[in-house]
């Protein structure tokens, strides 16, 4: 008799464990302990209010029962059949329905070989169907297909700005040879994002496959993977990924035996962010110094040393192998009207399960921060998520709902970007935030062109000032002003998306910017000239907890009696505001 | 060893056999070696040599995307469904191991359970 495995999770409002229990007791009961095993997990996936079930190896899902449903669940198992009514189906229309995954709302297509295989091994990456794609292209298309099928696919550039992929192929291709270079942007700089860097660290082969692909069908011979130095293990990955693909033949000289030839090599950046800006990087990989230059012309036309250049980030190449196998209708298939395929998503900040997702395009920020990651830590309050790093904006509660792809998030002033999430709650104050994002684009503005240069240290000192509680009501219209000069008249993206986390914020934070300048006061304690803690003499008891806690020893009083809080002393911590159990410190 | 050429692929794929009755992947990516899997690595390799494990396969793998919980790894046995472990540390290792991989029994206090990641869509599973 085969056995049974009942995984079960329950929400942690339910702490004494209702269903589990229940399962066990009823399991003892009817001495199926050798048929069943029960199994508390932690985490099923995805949470909802209620408790889950989950059993293998039907692999069936159960929600929305009561715990006096669980014997019907039990005694249908044991005659290996289910209870219809509450078996979980998730339907998501965007997904095509044989392939429809009834359990789970992410959708792996970049990330579909990570945790399941060796990314040192290439054996393993062959057993998984890898390089089936690049056998497909040397042998059965020819590079006029693969850009019919590229275009067919609808996949957009996932570095951040989504241009059209096949259409660069189509663009690269038709300019004269023969000398034409394959590039891949792996130098990703956004705080909090760290979806190349998993993809090259977990499937090195996948990255590699899609820029041989992209070689032959351009007309190239050589590519360049540019990565930063600071990701050591990705570097090692890569390098016994190249070495062993040329082992075997599929890359180098004469790959699988045909007379196409294609090398691959890597470049080290050295952590500048303004070198993943396209032709500041072409600039580096010259050696030259890493500063961006006009466009037109664009890499596609005069790239590294004034030839043909094709690059792509990370995400689009891996994404390559896939649409050439399954072909460009099916990749089509999922996802919106304009933006096809999946996202990955690196899902920081005040959430409680973080991590990497994969989804379709046309999910919302809710189904992200709440279904697949657990929601807000400590149930705090949700304020906004801050998507493309520095370079992209603010987006508030009121579009959670919306279906994200890269128009619906530029219509709502925010970007697409590489795909960092950076989840906000309420102890979040959002000038402090802009003010980090705004020191970083000052820091890493390469200086070459003066909108970027001096505009982004004046919005920074013009922040500065309101935090110090110095702001003045027109110093909104000067950063409103100066956002404009940097967004129309910056040389490379970097300068002309400096602004944007700031004039983003000033959309939908206005009240924020104004209880700073008007009233003097940042509700989240985070700009510390502008807070005060006091002690509430109503509601204090004199437990004195938060004398023994307060680090410089400003907070005097007897047991018993109400405490007092010396402002002069007070460095702002929030320690006292923190600890107290019944709420008698005010903060504001 | 010998270049391949067409075809090759498909024959490689056709005939390989696994050599072992399980295996252990332990996600070691950046984020899940600063969480300290590869101390969790050397214990398995450690703990399966002592106890003459060798037809369990100890395997690296990159970030499964869930952090929250690194170290994790995933036991996948014959006759058992992959169970996924998080935040193990060196006692879980080691009773993982003996309990797990030796007698069966799966450690409740240290499953993660994420259903993509058994039926997740393998794209590539015809």
């Amino acid at each position: 008799m085969n056995k049974q495995y009942i995984f079960v999770w329950e929400p942690e409002t339910q702490k004494d464990r209702p269903v589990y229990n229940k399962i066990v007791k009823l399991v003892n009961e009817k001495t199926l302990t050798d048929r069943f095993e029960v199994i508390r997990s932690p985490f099923i996936g995805f949470t909802t209010n209620g408790p889950i079930v989950r059993i293998m190896p039907e692999n069936v899902i159960y929600t929305k029962f009561k715990v006096e449903d669980v014997e019907d669940i039990i005694d249908a198992h044991l005659k290996w059949t289910r209870v219809e009514k509450f078996v979980l189906t998730y339907d998501n229309k965007n997904l095509p329905v044989q392939e429809k995954d009834t359990t789970s709302k992410q959708f792996k297509i970049v990330l579909r070989n990570i945790g399941y295989m060796d990314p040192e091994s290439i054996d393993e990456y062959i057993l998984r169907g890898g390089y089936k794609a690049l056998e497909k292209t040397l042998f059965d298309l020819n590079p006029d297909k693969v850009i019919t099928e590229m275009k067919a696919s609808g996949l957009r550039g996932r570095g951040g700005a989504g241009f059209p992929t096949g259409l660069k192929w189509e663009l690269t291709k038709k300019e004269p040879g023969p000398q034409k270079y394959v590039i891949c942007n792996a130098d990703e700089g956004d705080p909090g994002a760290y979806m190349d860097r998993s993809v090259l660290e977990g499937d090195p082969h996948s990255v590699l496959e899609g820029m041989i692909i992209g070689g032959f069908t351009i007309g190239a011979n050589q590519g360049y993977i540019y990565i930063r130095a600071e990701y050591p293990l990705a570097i090692e990955r890569l390098e016994k990924a190249i070495s062993a693909a040329k082992e075997k033949g599929l890359l180098g000289q004469n790959i699988l035996g045909t007379d196409f030839s294609f090398d691959i090599e890597l470049r080290w950046g050295a952590g500048a962010f303004v070198c993943g800006e396209e032709t500041a990087l072409i600039a580096s990989i010259e050696g030259k110094r890493g500063n961006p230059r006009p466009r037109p012309p664009f890499p596609s036309v005069s790239g590294l040393w004034g030839k043909p250049t094709f690059i792509n980030n990370v995400e689009t190449w891996a994404n390559v192998p896939v649409i050439i196998e399954k072909g460009g209708a099916w990749f089509a298939s999922i996802g919106t009207e304009k933006s096809k395929g999946t996202k990955v998503f690196a899902v920081t900040g005040k959430v409680t399960n973080p991590g990497l997702v994969e989804v379709p395009m046309g999910t919302t920020i809710r189904e992200i921060v709440y279904d697949i990651c657990g929601g807000i830590q400590y149930n705090k309050k949700f304020k906004a998520v801050q998507t493309g790093g520095p370079s992209g904006g603010v987006i508030p509660e009121k579009f959670l709902d919306m279906p994200i792809d890269y128009e619906s998030l530029q219509s709502i002033g925010s970007i697409m970007g590489s795909g960092g999430l950076i989840v906000m709650d309420e102890d979040d104050c959002m000038v402090d935030v802009n003010k980090f994002y705004l020191q970083f684009s000052v820091d890493e503005s390469c200086g070459k062109c003066s909108p970027c240069r001096i505009g982004g240290i004046q919005i920074l000192s013009l922040l500065n000032k309101i935090t110090k509680g110095n702001g003045e009501k027109e110093d909104l219209d000067k950063i409103k002003s100066i956002s404009l000069a940097m967004q129309k008249a910056s040389l490379c993206a970097l300068g002309q998306t400096t602004p944007n986390p700031v004039t983003s914020a000033l959309l939908y934070f206005e009240d924020e910017y104004m209880r700073h300048i008007e009233n003097k006061k940042c509700l989240t304690g985070k700009c510390r000239d502008l807070v005060e803690y006091v002690v509430i003499t109503d509601k204090c008891i004199g437990c004195g907890l938060c004398a023994v806690r307060c680090p410089v020893k400003c907070i005097t009083g007897e047991k018993r009696k109400p405490y007092i809080i010396d402002q002069k002393a007070c460095i702002k911590c929030g320690e006292c505001y923190t600890v107290c159990k019944f709420a008698a410190v005010k903060r504001g | 060893m010998d270049k391949m050429k067409k075809g090759d692929l498909e024959k490689f794929r056709k005939a390989f056999k696994p050599d072992h009755k399980g295996e252990i992947m332990i996600s070691m990516g950046t984020c899940g070696i600063a969480a300290g899997g590869d101390t969790i690595y050397k214990i398995f390799e450690e703990e399966l040599k002592s106890k003459g494990l060798e037809s369990i396969k100890l395997k690296k793998t990159g970030c499964l995307g869930m952090c929250f919980c690194e170290p994790n790894l995933v036991v996948k046995l014959e006759g058992m469904p992959e169970i996924l472990y998080g935040n193990v540390d060196e006692k879980a290792a080691r009773s993982i191991v003996s309990e797990h991989v030796i007698k069966k029994n799966i450690l409740n206090n240290y499953v993660i359970f994420m259903p993509s990641k058994d039926t997740g869509l393998n794209i590539f599973k015809d």
